[in-house]
């Protein structure tokens, strides 16, 4: 009777028991257990740190044989650096003729001989811009005003009376504020309006629109000139006559004086004054005119 | 063969935990042929087998941190192989039984062999097909028995199950095999 039961209870066959015993172990695979012997190991060894792994790494590279060519390379590496981290307000500024010829060269073509760069074409001027408008302004201006000047000289030596004298004498007084409207319309677009609602614009617009290609094509003065600030005094005509205007007004008074018009070379005097008062009349001259007018 | 755990194993396994592999190679050395055998004829296949033995003692090597020395190392390594196998069926549920552990029990013997020996290595062979074919968990509970020689309570602890079920399955376990083998052993 092969059957049975265990102590505790369990069924128990002897015979199949004996034939399972009898059965023949299976071999291990010897890779098998070289594999799990060395994951056992692995799993168990203590965690080789960072450093010591960079410091196995470097290993080699403290030997003697290896240290005068890292050496040698490290000094090349910072060569390189320091090159490439120089300024460039260091280098030497790029020849055009070197570099046209080296790039020549590198076509396979043939030098060609050094050629001039093109100048740069000169800063086109604009002659609307408002400095120069001020100054080819305060050219007409001038230029008006001695042209009114010369006619008011001419009318004064032929005049033969006093009457004769004011009447020549009105132009110049005109002249003057055309002169100044003359300005304001060169400074600014809206002084014909302004000078209009003074003095009329019939009056205003031949004025203004007379001298204008003049302005436009005024030559433009240099930059330096350009650049200066023109203040309100620069504007202002100078109070020193002309010495062709000093002659005239000198053979008018003469010629009053001699006609035996004092009166009226006082009063040409008088205007004389008011126009220029820096002007210094000769004393020879300025006792004939103040002298007392006989009767 | 009884199933008692030596002392030494415990020592050994807290031994290689601390880092010594000699400690973990005597421990392997110790255990590694039962348990293959166990696993092979779980299995039914040498390759199987050896497949579901490198995962259970990787799995203890991964879990090293979990033993307890309260229980037996042989324990401990069992439960791993149980749920090893179980995992193993869950993947290999329609698995063909193949007959490489025929292959393996006809290695030539350079000795004649006697008649008695003959007819022991055919009853050896007849065995190894009736184990497979019986159920996962009626092989598991006779291998358990026969292999380790687990008592009752241990298989249950191992498989999770009452004593009554182990009980029941070693049962039919054998009287299987023996209508397997031809009811000589009644």
């Amino acid at each position: 009777m092969n059957k049975t039961e265990m102590d505790d209870g369990l069924p128990h066959d002897a015979m199949l028991s004996a034939i399972y015993r009898s059965l023949p172990d299976p071999a291990v695979n010897p890779q098998l257990d070289a594999a799990i012997l060395l994951a056992a190991k692995q799993a168990v060894q203590p965690p080789v740190s960072r450093f010591a792994r960079l410091r196995a790494w470097f290993a080699p590279c403290w030997q003697p044989r290896y240290v005068s060519t890292f050496a040698s390379i490290a000094v090349v590496c910072l060569a390189a650096l320091l090159m490439l981290n120089r300024p460039t307000a260091e280098l030497a500024a790029p020849q055009p003729e070197v570099i046209s010829a080296g790039l020549d060269q590198g076509a396979g073509l043939a030098a060609p001989a050094a050629k001039p760069l093109p100048q740069p074409a000169p800063p086109e001027i604009k002659p609307h811009s408002p400095l120069d408008s001020l100054a080819a302004a305060k050219k007409v201006a001038r230029d008006v005003q001695q042209n009114a000047k010369a006619k008011h000289s001419e009318r004064l030596a032929s005049a033969d009376s006093t009457k004769d004298a004011k009447e020549a004498l009105a132009p110049a007084e005109r002249a003057k504020p055309q002169t100044e409207s003359l300005r304001l319309a060169s400074v600014m677009p809206a002084a014909p309006a302004l000078a209009g609602n003074k003095m009329g614009a019939e009056t205003a617009a031949p004025v203004v629109s007379a001298p204008a290609p003049a302005v436009i094509q005024a030559a433009p003065k240099p930059a330096l000139a350009r650049s200066k600030v023109i203040s309100e005094a620069d504007l202002q005509t100078p109070a020193v006559p002309t010495a062709d205007e000093v002659k005239k007004f000198t053979e008018a008074i003469n010629e009053l004086l001699k006609n035996d018009k004092q009166a009226a070379a006082q009063q040409a005097w008088q205007r004389w004054h008011e126009q220029y008062p820096d002007y210094i009349l000769p004393d020879e001259l300025k006792q004939k005119i103040q002298r007392p007018i006989s009767r | 063969m009884t199933f008692t755990t030596l002392p030494d194993d415990t020592l050994l396994m807290l031994a290689w935990r601390d880092g010594d592999e000699a400690a973990f190679a005597a421990l392997y050395r110790q255990h590694k042929q039962r348990l293959l055998r166990f696993l092979v004829h779980s299995t039914g296949s040498a390759a199987s087998g050896e497949e579901v033995f490198q995962e259970v003692w990787l799995t203890l090597i991964r879990q090293r941190e979990r033993y307890r020395t309260e229980a037996k190392f042989s324990t401990w390594l069992l439960e791993i192989a149980h749920s090893r196998l179980v995992d193993w069926y869950r993947r290999n549920q329609r698995h063909q039984w193949d007959h490489d552990l025929s292959a393996a029990a006809n290695i030539p013997d350079h000795c004649p062999l006697p008649e008695a020996q003959a007819a022991n290595r055919q009853l050896q062979q007849q065995l190894s097909d009736c184990l497979r074919q019986l159920p996962p968990e009626q092989r598991e509970a006779f291998l358990f028995k026969e292999e380790y020689d687990l008592g009752l309570s241990e298989i249950a602890a191992l498989t999770g199950r009452s004593a009554e079920a182990v009980k029941s399955r070693v049962r039919y376990a054998i009287n299987k095999l023996r209508q397997c083998l031809g009811g000589d052993h009644e």
